[in-house]
C-alpha cells in the first residue's frame, strides 16, 4: 500500500507566509499573517532539491488540501485581545478555533464548517499600559484548487454585453481600502461623461466607479447584477455597448484605460 | 501646489478670515466639542461592519507626497476636481450651509458623503444635514464632533423606538429645517436608507501619541482620493478634507509644515474660493479624523 502510495503519489507542503507590511512603530506592536499549508498530489517519481520539486514528465499535479492558520504575534503583552473573521461581503463572523495560544504568540485556525470565500481576520488588542493596537488581514479560503501556474484572468470574449442592454456603460470595480485607482483620472471621467449614455430619469452618464462590497438600493439593480457577474481580480472593469463587451482587470495606466475604452465607445 | 484663486488660510490671517464669520447676516456658530476620550475611547466607532480601525490606512510615505500630488493635480483627479463637476449642470456641487447653527460636526461627514457620491459617479443629491443632526441632538442646537456624525452615517441610532439610519436629501428634510414631525416620517428616513455609508476608516487620530502618524494617515487618505471629515480644536470647528496641497516645496518632503489641506466648508459658497480654502502651517492638520470611503449605490 505504501510503496503504491510513493508511486502515484506525494503530499507535498508548500508553506509560504503573507505578512502585512508594518508601517510604523505603533503599529508593529503586533503582528498577523497567515500561513497556508497546501497538499499536492499527482507527481512522478519526485524528489526536492534546492528547494524545488523535480518530477517526471507524466506528472499531473492537482491540489488535495489547503490548510489555513492564523498567526498572532505581539512585541508586547496587551491584557485585552480579540481576534475575529467575518466573511464579505456576507460579514458573517466566524470564530477562529485556537491551535496553540501564549502571551505573546497565538495561532489560530478556521472551523470546518468555515465556507470557502473571502475573509478579514481583524484583531484588537487593548492595554492600560501598552495602549491599543489592531491590525487587519485579508484571507481566501479555498474557492477552488489554486493552479500552480495560475493564469492571468482572462477577458470576456466580444459578443456578450455585460449589461445586457444597449448602450454604452461602464463600471469598475476596486477595493475602498486602497484608495481610488490612480488609473481613474480627469481624462478618464470627462471621456466617460462625453461618451456613456444618460441615464433616461437622472440625466447623467452611466458610469461607476464603486467598492467592491458595495451595497445597492433597489433602483441601481443594474449595476448590482453586473456586479454579480464577479470580478477576477482588482481593480476590474466592466463595459457594454450595442452588441459587445468586456470584462477583465483595469488596465494599468490612464492611457491604457482610455485606449480600452475607445475600443469600444468609439 | 497651490492654486491661482486658492483661499490660503495661514498663522497669521487666520482670525480674519476663519473667526467670527457670518452666513447671511447670521454669526457662525463654533461648536466643536473635543472629543471626550473617556466617554468614548479609540475603538468606540470602530463597530460599523465596513469601518475599519487607523492601523488599516495604507500610508504613502511622505517623500512620496510631492509627485503625487503633482500627480493628482496634473491629471485632475483631485477630490475638488470630481466636485468641480459633479454639480448641478456639470459644475460645482454647491457648499453646505449650517446657517448659523452648531452642526458643523454632522455637516462635515455630510459633505464627505455627497464627495463619495461624485467620486463614484453617482447623481448629485444635496443632503440634509440637518436631519441627523437634530436626531442625535433631539432638536437642540449643540456642537459635537465629526467621527459622532459619520457614526449616525454608519450605524444609525435608534430612538424612541424608531430606527434612524443615513441621511436623507433636502426634498424630504428641508435644508436648515428643525421641524420635528420629519423625525417620524416614514418616507424621510425611507429615503435616508440610500445615503448610507458602508465603509471608513475611523479614528485617524488614535495615534494621539504618534501625530506624525495621525499626519501621515490624514494626507495618505486625501493622496488616495478618499475625502475625510476633520475636526480642529483650534477652530472649534469642523470640515471635509478633499486634496493634499503642496504649499512650500521649498522644505522637506518629510516636513508636514510644506503641506497644506485643501478643506470644504460649510459656510455656503461664498466663504473662502467657492466654500473652500486650503489650511496651512500650524493650521494644516485636525485634531480628530475619520475617513469615509464607500457610499451606498443609489441613484435617487
Amino acid at each position: 500500500m505504501v510503496a503504491i502510495l510513493n508511486k502515484l503519489f506525494l503530499l507535498l507542503p508548500l508553506l509560504w507566509s503573507s505578512c502585512c507590511l508594518l508601517s510604523s512603530e505603533t503599529q508593529a506592536q503586533i503582528k498577523l499573517s497567515e500561513v497556508k499549508t497546501q497538499t499536492w498530489v499527482g507527481f512522478e517519481n519526485p524528489s526536492v532539491q534546492n528547494g524545488v520539486v523535480i518530477a517526471g514528465m507524466a506528472s499531473k499535479p492537482s491540489l488535495s488540501s489547503t490548510n489555513y492558520v492564523i498567526v498572532l504575534e505581539k512585541a508586547v503583552e496587551y491584557k485585552w485581545t480579540e481576534i475575529e473573521a467575518e466573511s464579505t461581503p456576507d460579514l458573517e463572523v466566524i470564530e477562529l478555533e485556537e491551535v496553540s495560544v501564549s502571551p505573546l504568540k497565538s495561532e489560530l485556525r478556521f472551523p470546518q464548517t468555515a465556507k470557502p470565500g473571502k475573509y478579514r481576520v481583524v484583531v484588537r488588542c487593548s492595554d492600560p499600559v501598552n495602549g491599543p493596537a489592531s491590525k487587519r488581514l485579508s484571507v481566501t479560503l479555498g474557492v477552488k484548487p489554486d493552479d500552480p501556474t495560475p493564469t492571468p484572468p482572462t477577458p470576456t470574449p466580444d459578443g456578450v454585453n455585460p449589461f445586457n442592454m444597449p448602450g454604452f456603460r461602464v463600471m469598475i470595480v476596486y477595493e475602498s481600502r486602497d484608495g481610488v485607482p490612480r488609473q481613474y483620472t480627469g481624462d478618464v471621467r470627462a471621456y466617460l461623461d462625453s461618451k456613456c449614455v444618460k441615464d433616461q430619469k437622472t440625466g447623467i452618464p452611466q458610469r461607476l466607479i464603486i467598492d467592491q462590497n458595495s451595497s445597492f438600493a433597489p433602483d441601481a439593480e443594474l449595476w448590482q447584477k453586473v456586479m454579480a457577474r464577479g470580478q477576477k481580480s482588482l481593480p476590474w472593469i466592466v463595459i457594454g455597448n450595442e452588441a459587445n463587451g468586456y470584462e477583465g482587470p483595469l488596465p494599468s495606466s490612464a492611457a491604457g484605460v482610455l485606449e480600452l475604452l475607445k475600443k469600444y465607445g468609439g | 501646489m497651490l492654486r491661482d484663486d486658492d483661499f490660503v488660510i495661514d498663522d497669521e490671517n487666520f482670525d480674519a478670515t476663519c473667526r467670527n464669520q457670518k452666513i447671511d447676516g447670521l454669526p457662525v456658530q463654533y461648536t466643536l466639542i473635543p472629543r471626550d476620550y473617556n466617554a468614548h475611547p479609540v475603538g468606540s466607532y470602530n463597530k460599523g461592519p465596513g469601518m475599519r480601525a487607523v492601523t488599516d490606512v495604507p500610508l504613502i510615505p511622505m517623500e512620496e507626497w510631492p509627485e503625487r500630488i503633482k500627480e493628482l493635480a496634473a491629471t485632475k483627479s483631485q477630490i475638488s476636481d470630481f466636485r468641480n463637476v459633479s454639480g448641478p449642470n456639470g459644475g460645482p456641487i454647491p457648499s453646505l450651509d449650517q446657517n448659523g447653527y452648531g452642526y458643523c460636526w454632522f455637516h462635515s461627514p455630510t459633505s464627505a458623503a455627497m464627495l463619495l457620491r461624485a467620486i463614484a459617479g453617482l447623481p448629485y443629491v444635496r443632503l440634509s444635514a440637518f436631519a441627523g443632526a437634530c436626531i442625535i441632538k433631539n432638536f437642540a442646537d449643540q456642537g459635537g464632533w465629526g467621527a459622532a456624525g459619520l457614526d449616525f452615517f454608519v450605524n444609525g441610532l435608534t430612538k424612541n423606538g424608531r430606527k434612524y439610519l443615513g441621511v436623507p436629501s433636502v426634498q424630504f428634510w428641508p435644508e436648515k429645517s428643525t421641524n420635528r414631525a420629519l423625525a417620524n416620517d416614514d418616507a424621510v428616513w425611507q429615503d435616508a436608507l440610500n445615503h448610507v455609508i458602508t465603509e471608513g476608516f475611523i479614528d485617524l487620530d488614535a495615534a494621539a501619541y504618534d501625530r506624525k502618524l495621525s499626519i501621515q494617515q490624514q494626507g495618505s487618505c486625501l493622496l488616495h482620493k478618499i475625502p475625510t471629515v476633520l475636526d480642529f480644536n483650534h477652530w472649534s470647528h469642523s470640515v471635509a478634507g478633499m486634496d493634499l496641497v503642496d504649499v512650500d516645496p521649498g522644505l522637506s518632503a518629510r516636513d508636514p509644515m510644506r503641506y497644506g489641506q485643501r478643506i470644504w466648508n460649510s459656510w455656503k459658497d461664498s466663504w473662502g474660493a467657492n466654500g473652500t480654502g486650503v489650511l496651512t502651517r500650524n493650521k494644516a492638520w485636525a485634531d480628530g479624523a475619520t475617513a469615509p470611503r464607500a457610499i451606498k449605490v443609489s441613484m435617487a
